[in-house]
């Protein structure tokens, strides 16, 4: 009797013991790995902060410790293509910022970094080569070489001295980690993400048979199939230009859109009223029926899933639902930028009659037109690669994973038919290059016909073309003049202005796939003087906010 | 007896007792060697100057000590006189026997240069080992003679006008790269400098021998030295004079660095990509002087004035000492930054040789031509509402000077310095803002400045980085102690103000710098090739790239104004 109670006693005092131990313990992981910060005042009061810096909630599936950040472009200096850390990748970087654009700084536990719309999203601009670039929150990045990012992500853990002792050194030299973080690089954080960046850098072995990105572009569906739904490999190209976001409220009209609490699992449009033509579809070849799932999948893509034998967190959090709700408030509302040069009065009111008469049936906002439906391939004539590139199949897919699995309810991803979205035309003067591919420098360029389009150019270079809009894209002859091989018969006027200095700039060549310049040929039959006052016309309407 | 064999808990007593005492004798040595590790490890301490000159010249900043992994920047102090003596015939005149003398680096009067440490080194024990480094005072304090062979004024704050910082480094990657950069031949040597040093010394008057004088080695530390020290601090060399390899020391010549290119090495930025600007590799520049900081505030500093912070312009340069974040020691920096402050002043022009009333004449050419961008001559050298631009960027297309330095400093650079000092407070945020926004505001009352500054230095000091911009000129300076400033214009490209004040073709194409016998009348240094000793001089050719003398220059700048009246206006010069 005695001895079972004396056993029972030393149970107890053993349960106890544990039970006390687990507290600090489990105090101890929460603060280090879980405790969630907010992020300062300063990003989460202001939208246009938020959206370039804020949090989208991928910090505790996807961020990266915050040091290893910090230090790696330092210690990897030849991976990085130019002397100038994240920056010489393009991504826009505010002077006095701790990080660049795209950039979101979280303390989960530790502080870590993850990406955020802006990355691709926000475009930077100069208007001469001495000035300090602007940055406009929301517009379609023209400089951001993401695949060049990322690669530089995968090379440095691929390299033997990504190790703990390298990357302790060099932190050591920047800031003095306390014992605890410095034994979290040292055991866990290093080995992690070194695992977790090869990983990813595996999963991008579909890019490496295929033509680069270059800057300002993605591969939006690849991406969505091959890496968020995990489908093989189909050798198609998707190569586009990352669009603007801004004045999303003229993109939706009434009547004409997917209702927004329809989430079915599949896009059946024939239970629509409006038929299937005319409907206001998102993404530049209609794969999405409403902005709002745009919104969360583009999210969720910056949260990639891994595989490193740990639980991954749920990426549909509370926060995240608050920060998709936030986005669209906010891109709704934001109206495009001024456009910040001089125009022609009088060409520009010719201009606005040809608009009228030439574009306005597809481009007009706020009528009830082609804006915002989708194109048919035999009639816009651009290159196909894109609109191929996504099916019916992956769209049930998307569908099937981001409602069913990650339990984020949404409108259906779908697949109208093969075609690509007629624009809307505000603050295109910050939105070149031109065509859902970007594969035309200026919009002057896109009315000549295809074969007088500048066959290659340079992207990334971010000095605004002060007549022909869009941006600086030709490289010059030794007297100052843009060089523009076309064949014989083409008019032999220029087309893009400026010069791109030697070295700068990513070439563009037409010629590689996803990159095809044709189609679009309206406007390339006007004459040359109203194809001038087409351009003043556009620019001027960008005096007054676009649409 | 009878559990003597089976039970082992009673074996032999003498077995036991040695057992006891061996376990005594671990013990005891691992709490001892323990005890002695720890107490190494943790020891650090600089040496401590009363006066804030004494302190500005000889103080530590934090830059020889390491932190945790890094060994730190600090040059062991027998490794450091030895290293002139290991390899003499890499040194500029390969003489030995004159410690660092060659490379234009001061001694004062009375010390000897093989055993004592110029100006602009300070010593600081670190882990047992006394270690030399370079501190705020290398790069500004001069030396000015009225004369050849004359009595040297050596002025602190003035622009180092004598230092050789590119040979000096140079030097130290050489000895590194040396044959003779091994533990035997180093050890050897420093051997005989202990004696040699213990010989010198019983010559000396007491006051000398009662100096601080860094011990010689005891019996560990010569094993530590022999064994570790020396290949360790031949790989710290090597590595790091790795790092600027991207850079042509040769190119800059005493007084003078090339200031941003190396902290493109501290980031990491890979120089040798095709990405990099050929125009972007010629940022030689003048050092400055630090006289009257407080007159600068809200400034903007740094010759393309890319920063307004004087704050953060002193631990940007601070990393030129050697001090990183990890390593800064945080009140010695701000001593020294108190005494620059305002307690640090040019002397004054010798009065004997103004003529008064020619500078009187030159008051109103100054306040016609120049004030308008270089503002009073003596602090405040800015007036609110006053209507100068001094302090601000003057346009590079208006100014006209030589493009090398400002384009030396790119932009990607400018953002990327936002990432030092990562980790510490932020100084935009909320509770330092309102500091940080008073220090590069030139109109926030001084009173109010000094109230902030009090408040918030504790906490919002160091701060991140976050006031570099890339600015498209360069800035208007005050021109405080302008007379040992020369050579004149960012690149010193221009040997005196006789000279500033002609047009660009009839400025020197070469002449020779280095040399501090100071020529009264052209106001600069003398600097002509019959004038300055073979040897004694470093050539300077303004046709190099960066090195352009032209700019400055104009009907506006003075340059067309008959030579009477030009003679009046440097004769008001010499008052500031």
């Amino acid at each position: 009797m005695a001895l079972q109670s004396r056993w029972k006693q030393k149970l107890i005092v053993l349960a106890l013991f544990l039970v006390l131990l687990a507290v600090p313990v489990a105090w101890f992981a929460w603060y280090n790995f879980f405790r969630q910060v907010p992020q300062p005042e300063w990003i989460t009061g202001d939208p246009e902060m938020n959206f370039m810096y804020g949090s989208i909630g991928g910090e505790a599936s996807a961020g990266l410790p915050y040091w290893l950040i910090v230090v790696l472009p330092r210690i990897f200096g030849e991976y990085v293509p130019g002397p100038g850390g994240y920056a010489a990748f393009g991504v826009p970087w505010e002077e006095g910022r701790e990080l660049p654009v795209g950039f979101s700084k979280k303390t989960v536990g530790f502080e870590r970094v993850g990406f955020n719309c802006a990355m691709c999203h926000a475009a930077q601009y100069r208007i001469s080569e001495d000035d300090t670039p602007t940055i406009v929150a929301g517009g379609g990045s023209h400089t951001a070489d993401i695949q060049g990012l990322l690669e530089f992500l995968s090379r440095c853990a691929n390299d033997e001295r990504f190790n703990a002792d390298n990357i302790l050194a060099e932190i050591d030299l920047a800031y003095r980690l306390s014992f605890t973080e410095r034994m979290m690089y040292k055991y866990l954080l290093i080995p992690m993400v070194r695992k977790i960046l090869q990983q990813q850098g595996e999963s991008w072995e579909w890019t490496h048979d295929r033509p680069r990105w270059g800057p300002g572009r993605d591969a939006p569906m690849n991406l969505t199939k091959f890496i968020l739904l995990g489908m093989p490999d189909d050798g198609t190209v998707d190569h586009t230009d990352f669009p603007s976001l801004w004045n999303l409220k003229t993109r939706v009209q009434e009547g004409r859109v997917w209702p927004e609490d329809d989430h079915s699992l599949t896009a059946d449009f024939s239970k629509l009223d409006t038929p299937l033509d005319r409907l206001m579809l998102m993404n530049l070849a209609g794969d999405t029926t409403s902005y709002r799932s745009v919104i969360i999948d583009s999210a969720l893509g910056l949260q990639p899933p891994q595989d490193v034998g740990l639980p991954s967190p749920d990426p549909v959090t509370p926060f995240f639902r608050q920060r998709v709700a936030e986005i669209e408030e906010w891109i709704l509302n934001t109206p495009a930028p001024e456009y910040p040069l001089d125009y022609d009065e009088g060409l520009a009111t010719l201009g606005s009659e040809l608009f009228e008469q030439h574009c306005a049936g597809c481009h007009e906002s706020g009528r009830d037109n082609r804006m915002g439906t989708v194109i048919p391939m035999d009639e816009i004539g651009t290159d196909p690669m894109r609109a191929e590139s996504w099916t019916q199949e992956a769209a049930d897919k998307a569908n099937e994973v981001v409602v069913e699995e990650l339990g984020m309810e949404r409108t259906p991803m779908s697949k109208p038919y093969d075609g690509y979205v007629a624009l809307q035309m505000d603050g295109l003067w910050l939105r070149g290059p031109y065509l859902h591919n970007g594969s035309v420098p200026t919009v002057r360029a896109l009315l000549e016909p295809p074969e007088c389009r500048p066959r290659t150019f340079y992207r990334g270079y971010d000095v605004l073309d002060a007549q022909f809009l869009g941006f600086v894209s030709l490289q010059c002859d030794a007297e100052g003049n843009p060089v523009h091989e076309r064949p014989a018969h083409c008019a032999d006027i220029p087309v893009a202005g400026g010069c791109v200095p030697d070295g700068k700039g990513w070439l563009h060549d037409t010629r590689e796939a996803g990159n095809d310049n044709s189609g679009h040929l309206w406007g390339t039959t006007l004459a040359d003087t109203e194809k001038e006052a087409l351009v003043e016309y556009l620019k001027r309407r960008d005096k007054q906010g676009g649409a | 007896m009878a559990g003597r064999k089976s039970d082992p808990y009673r074996a032999s007593p003498l077995l036991v007792k040695v057992a006891l005492a061996t376990l005594a004798l671990v013990v005891a040595v691992i709490v001892v060697g323990g005890g002695y590790a720890v107490w190494r490890i943790y020891d650090d301490e600089p040496v401590v100057y009363e006066s804030d000159i004494a302190h500005f010249k000889y103080g530590s900043t934090g830059g020889e000590r390491g932190w945790k992994l890094q060994f730190g920047f600090g040059i062991p102090y027998w490794l450091w006189i030895a290293l002139p003596e290991v390899a003499p015939e890499l040194l500029p005149d390969g003489k030995a026997g004159q410690g660092f003398q060659a490379f234009g680096l001061l001694y004062e009067d009375g010390r000897n240069p093989v055993f004592d440490l110029p100006i602009g080194t300070s010593l600081r024990r670190v882990q047992g080992i006394d270690r030399v480094y370079l501190n705020c005072a290398f790069c500004h304090t001069g030396s000015v003679r009225d004369e050849p062979g004359g009595e040297r004024q050596l002025v602190p704050g003035m622009p180092a006008n004598t230092v050789d910082l590119g040979a000096f480094a140079t030097f130290l990657g050489d000895a590194a790269k040396s044959r003779k950069f091994r533990d035997r031949e180093v050890m050897a040597v420093i051997a005989q400098l202990r004696k040699d040093r213990e010989a010198w010394l019983e010559t000396q008057p007491d006051e000398v021998r009662d100096r601080d004088w860094p011990a010689p080695l005891g019996p560990v530390d010569r094993a530590i030295m022999r064994w570790v020290g020396v290949m360790t601090m031949r790989d710290q060399l090597l590595s790091f004079m790795g790092r600027l390899d991207f850079i042509d020391f040769s190119t800059a010549g005493p007084g003078r660095v090339d200031t941003f290119n190396s902290p493109k090495a501290l980031l990491g930025f890979n120089m040798y990509s095709e990405q990099v600007d050929p125009d972007e590799m010629y940022g030689n520049v003048d050092f400055p002087s630090v006289w009257n900081q407080k007159a600068r505030r809200g400034m903007n500093l740094h010759w393309d004035g890319n920063q307004c912070s004087t704050d953060e312009r002193n631990l940007s340069a601070a990393f030129g000492t050697g001090a990183t974040p990890a390593t800064l020691d945080k009140p010695k920096l701000i001593r020294v930054a108190n005494w620059l402050w305002d307690q640090a002043q040019p002397p004054a022009f010798p009065p004997q040789r103004i003529d008064p009333d020619l500078a009187a004449r030159g008051e109103p050419i100054y306040r016609q031509y120049c004030w308008e961008c270089h503002g009073n001559g003596h602090p405040p050298f800015r007036e609110p509402g006053g209507g100068s631009r001094v302090g601000e960027v003057e346009p590079i297309d208006a100014i006209g000077t030589d493009r090398g330095r400002l384009d030396s400093y790119t932009p990607l650079l400018a953002v990327n310095q936002n990432t030092l000092y990562a980790g510490f407070p932020e100084a935009g945020e909320e509770y330092c803002r309102q500091y940080s926004e008073a220090i590069c505001d030139p109109d926030v009352p001084e009173a109010e400045f000094e109230a902030l500054r009090v408040e918030f230095l504790d906490e919002c000091y160091p701060a991140r980085f976050s006031h570099f911009r890339k600015t498209n000129g360069y800035a208007n300076q005050p021109l405080d102690g302008i007379w040992l400033r020369a050579p004149y214009l960012h690149n010193g490209s221009v040997p005196d103000l006789a000279a500033l004040l002609e047009p660009a073709e009839r400025r020197p194409t070469v002449f020779y710098t280095g040399y501090d016998v100071y020529d009264f009348e052209r106001v600069g240094f003398v600097t002509q090739p019959g004038q300055v000793p073979d040897g004694a001089g470093w050539r300077f050719d303004t046709t190099q790239p960066g090195n352009g003398n032209h700019g400055h220059e104009g009907a506006e700048y003075g340059t067309e104004l008959p030579p009477a009246d030009k003679q009046a206006l440097i004769e008001y010069l010499k008052t500031f």
